[in-house]
């Protein structure tokens, strides 16, 4: 009766509920396991050595991140016992996947195997080229004396949308990590859980870049050229759709500096797009055009320049402070909205918690902080360098993705 | 503000000259540009941000919008009360819908418009009818939309009106028969959206195997689409000679059309050609840089009417692929431009972690 489908971990068509006993049962591990760390360490190397990781450079970049060496630093910051704690799992871990895998959604499942959990995976059932590719790989490497203890701890499958399956595995989970769209968070947060079940969600968000106008009135040509491949790194990958790609670029500085500043870096970043030549559809032109359209509507933007205004990199300029409205309905694609700002910290009153990523460039730490301390609640998760929005931190969302994935069990002091 | 004038010949849809036509019709385009710059503040707003202001020399230059806006703004130039029809477009489940709203006048200008078009290929006599279609589907009003609105619309060309499916879509075969028999010493007229014709007649009448004999002179007519076709890898010569072996109808019209822009139905000629009638127009651009495309390159379709005064319809960019043939210069001999379809411009796959898809 449940249409489950195992992609990986469990013969096909195995009864969910056998499935569920036998992962619920499974024991939490101590976070950095040997035998997690050394089946996620072979899992990387053979996607590094697979000849069709060039297709999928972000795959690549989830390789190299759990390389050996990487977790051997990593397990320094988490140790396993203290004086008064001994770490373990949580248990058994349930994680939704968005509608297209995304690499930070792998990210966040094998740190959940490292911490010491069993896993069950919900995907798309729309499978990417990319999934099919991640999951040859797992299957190849469970297929090794390294994947023989982690047999179980990682299932992944798919299923059509149906409530009693969500919610008969979210009964037996003890962490549930839901990825999605803000509609999908709300579905699934309205399945319950165990009582003693703790919950993540990674929802929509919005991300956005400030640079230094001054700075860039000053750079040399090839500051100019570095700077543009790194804001052509942050948001043209993934077509702009990631959570932690820039869809708005604010300019601080005075008027007269912000335009000279604009149009050095905006010729760079065309240069730069010219150059790497991403993918950019007909579809993707239109969907520019149309939340161009959009924006003018409402009078919440015009186009910062008047040029053939459908090509990528397309400007919008913002005619009112950023509200959740112009946050909504931007499409990515290579479309940015721009606004010009006196100082850094005059940016906080225009944040929510809808704001995940700022990536500066230009700032002193003083500036950042002058920023920081005037942040309304829970916006902004992360102020990182440009060209280093999509890069992959354990801590997540404000969330440090170790702690949150296991527990800890206090013990006498000696 | 006066009503933009409607001052076409409709005695001869295909009749008027390139420059004739082209002088005509921009000064009736540009009025509806200012006339909905009056009457609705959001086209007001989009006309001032993405265009010059000034009025068009060329229609190439008219402001336009993109088609997909209907789905997402309500876009009206008349008052609430003023509006007697709103059609949607049939979207998919799941996909929002496009909303039109149309008052008396422009609904009015519809129906002329639409019965020029059809005398000049069916002549004024109304022939016996079948709908390829479901008495089912017309009579759940609370889905008004796009095809039900062109059946109502295309009914009033013919008499004796016989739907000849079921509520799932499948051919009364003894219904259709007798109608046949009744009608057997007059042509007949059939209409149906591409895909129904295609899967409730067509492919009925092959799994009964059956083949029906429509008679000689008979027309079928049909649009809404290629997709669900071209997915089959059905085109539309597959489709007309499928027709004439299967159902014995010599004369196939497919018609391009779209609920955005009403009176826009560009009706294929013998040559299997659209044709743009003397009040709507087409210009292909290239979808990437939106630069005018000449004859011969594909790019996507602007499709431009003379006819909305109720809403900002009448220069639309949509999201299908076309590719002009010429202008006055069809064997068939109907003036004006004429061109064909290729198909919907491909969709990208949403990639990254936020998405619509809801799972439960």
């Amino acid at each position: 009766m449940m249409n489950v489908n195992y992609l990986l971990g469990q013969s096909p068509n195995r009864n969910l509920d056998e499935v569920l006993a036998s992962s619920a049962a499974l024991p939490a591990w101590r976070p950095f396991d040997k035998r997690a760390v050394d089946f996620v360490a072979r899992f990387s190397q053979r996607l590094l050595m697979h000849p069709d990781v060039r297709r999928y450079p972000e795959i690549a970049a989830l390789g190299h991140w759990f390389r050996a060496a990487r977790m051997r630093d990593l397990a320094q910051n988490y140790p396993n016992e203290t004086d008064d704690a001994v770490i373990f799992g949580r248990g058994l871990a349930f994680h939704l996947a968005p509608a297209n895998v995304d690499s930070v959604f792998m990210y966040s499942w094998l740190i959940s195997l490292l911490a010491g959990n069993a896993n069950i995976v919900r995907v798309s059932q729309k499978i990417s080229p990319q999934l099919t590719f991640l999951v040859e790989v797992l299957h190849n490497t469970l297929q090794e004396d390294v994947g023989k203890a982690v047999q179980g701890r990682i299932v992944i499958m798919t299923y059509p949308h149906d409530e009693r399956i969500t919610r008969a595995i979210s009964l037996q989970c003890m962490v549930r990590v839901v990825w999605g769209g803000d509609a999908t968070v709300a579905t699934i947060r309205a399945v319950p859980l165990r009582p003693t079940a703790s919950e993540i969600c990674f929802p929509d968000r919005f991300s956005l870049a400030a640079i230094k106008a001054e700075s860039l009135v000053t750079a040399d040509d090839d500051a100019l050229k570095k700077l543009a491949a790194n804001f052509y790194n942050d948001a043209f990958w993934f077509g702009q759709q990631a959570c932690s790609s820039p869809r708005l670029v604010n300019w601080v500085g005075d008027p007269a500096q912000c335009a000279v500043a604009q149009a050095r870096f905006w010729e760079a970043v065309r240069q730069e797009v010219k150059r790497r030549a991403p993918e950019d559809t007909p579809a993707m032109a239109m969907s520019r055009l149309s939340a161009a359209f959009e924006y003018a509507a409402s009078s919440l933007a015009h186009p910062s320049v008047q040029e053939p205004f459908i090509q990528s990199p397309a400007r919008l300029q913002l005619e009112t402070l950023v509200s959740s409205e112009a946050k909504d309905l931007h499409c990515g694609n290579g479309l940015f909205l721009e606004q010009r700002l006196d100082a850094l910290e005059k940016l906080a009153c225009q944040l929510s918690d809808k704001e995940q990523t700022l990536a500066v460039h230009g700032f002193s730490r003083a500036e950042i902080l002058l920023l920081v301390n005037a942040l309304p609640a829970r916006s902004i998760d992360r102020i990182v360098p440009l060209g280093e929005a999509l890069g992959f931190a354990p801590v997540w969302d404000g969330t440090d993705l170790f702690v949150a994935f296991s527990r800890r069990i206090a013990i006498p002091k000696n | 503000m006066s009503l933009p004038q409607f001052s076409f010949d409709l005695t001869e849809p295909f009749g008027l000259q390139a420059t004739e036509k082209a002088e005509m019709l921009l000064s009736a385009l540009n009025e509806l540009t200012n006339w909905h710059t009056t009457k609705c503040s959001h086209y007001s707003n989009m006309r001032q941000r993405m265009f010059t202001n000034g009025l068009a020399r060329v229609r190439e230059e008219l402001p336009f919008l993109p088609v997909r806006l209907f789905k997402n703004l309500k876009l009206a130039s008349v008052p609430d009360s003023a509006v007697v029809k709103t059609l949607t477009s049939s979207g998919t489940t799941g996909q929002s819908v496009s909303r039109i709203f149309l008052d008396r006048e422009t609904s009015v200008r519809q129906t002329r418009v639409l019965s020029a078009i059809m005398a000049s290929f069916l002549g004024k006599k109304r022939l016996p009818m079948v709908i390829i279609d479901s008495p089912d589907f017309m009579q759940d009003r609370s889905r008004f939309n796009a095809r039900a609105a062109g059946i109502l619309g295309f009914s009033v060309f013919g008499r004796n009106h016989r739907y000849c499916l079921n509520e799932k879509l499948q051919l009364d075969i003894d219904g259709l028969d007798a109608f046949l028999e009744e009608h057997r010493d007059s042509p007949i007229l059939a209409f149906g959206f591409t895909f129904v014709v295609w899967q409730g007649l067509y492919q009925s009448a092959l799994q009964a195997g059956r083949r029906f004999d429509f008679g000689p002179g008979s027309t079928l007519i049909h649009g809404g689409g290629w997709k669900r076709l071209l997915d089959q890898q059905v085109d539309n010569a597959t489709f007309k000679s499928r027709m004439r072996e299967q159902l014995g109808i010599e004369r196939v019209f497919n018609y391009y059309g779209m609920v955005e822009q009403v009176g826009s139905i560009f009706m294929e000629c013998e040559y299997g050609h659209l044709h743009a009638p003397v009040y709507a127009d087409v210009i292909t651009r290239n979808p990437m840089t939106l630069e005018p495309l000449s004859v011969g390159q594909e790019g996507v379709i602007q499709v431009l009417s003379a006819l909305p005064i109720s809403y900002p319809g009448h220069s639309l960019l949509t999201e299908d692929m076309g590719v002009l043939h010429g202008e006055d210069d069809c064997p068939c001999g109907r003036l004006g431009r004429h061109f064909s379809v290729i198909g919907r411009i491909p969709q990208v796959e949403m990639r990254g972690c936020s998405d619509t898809r809801t799972i439960p």
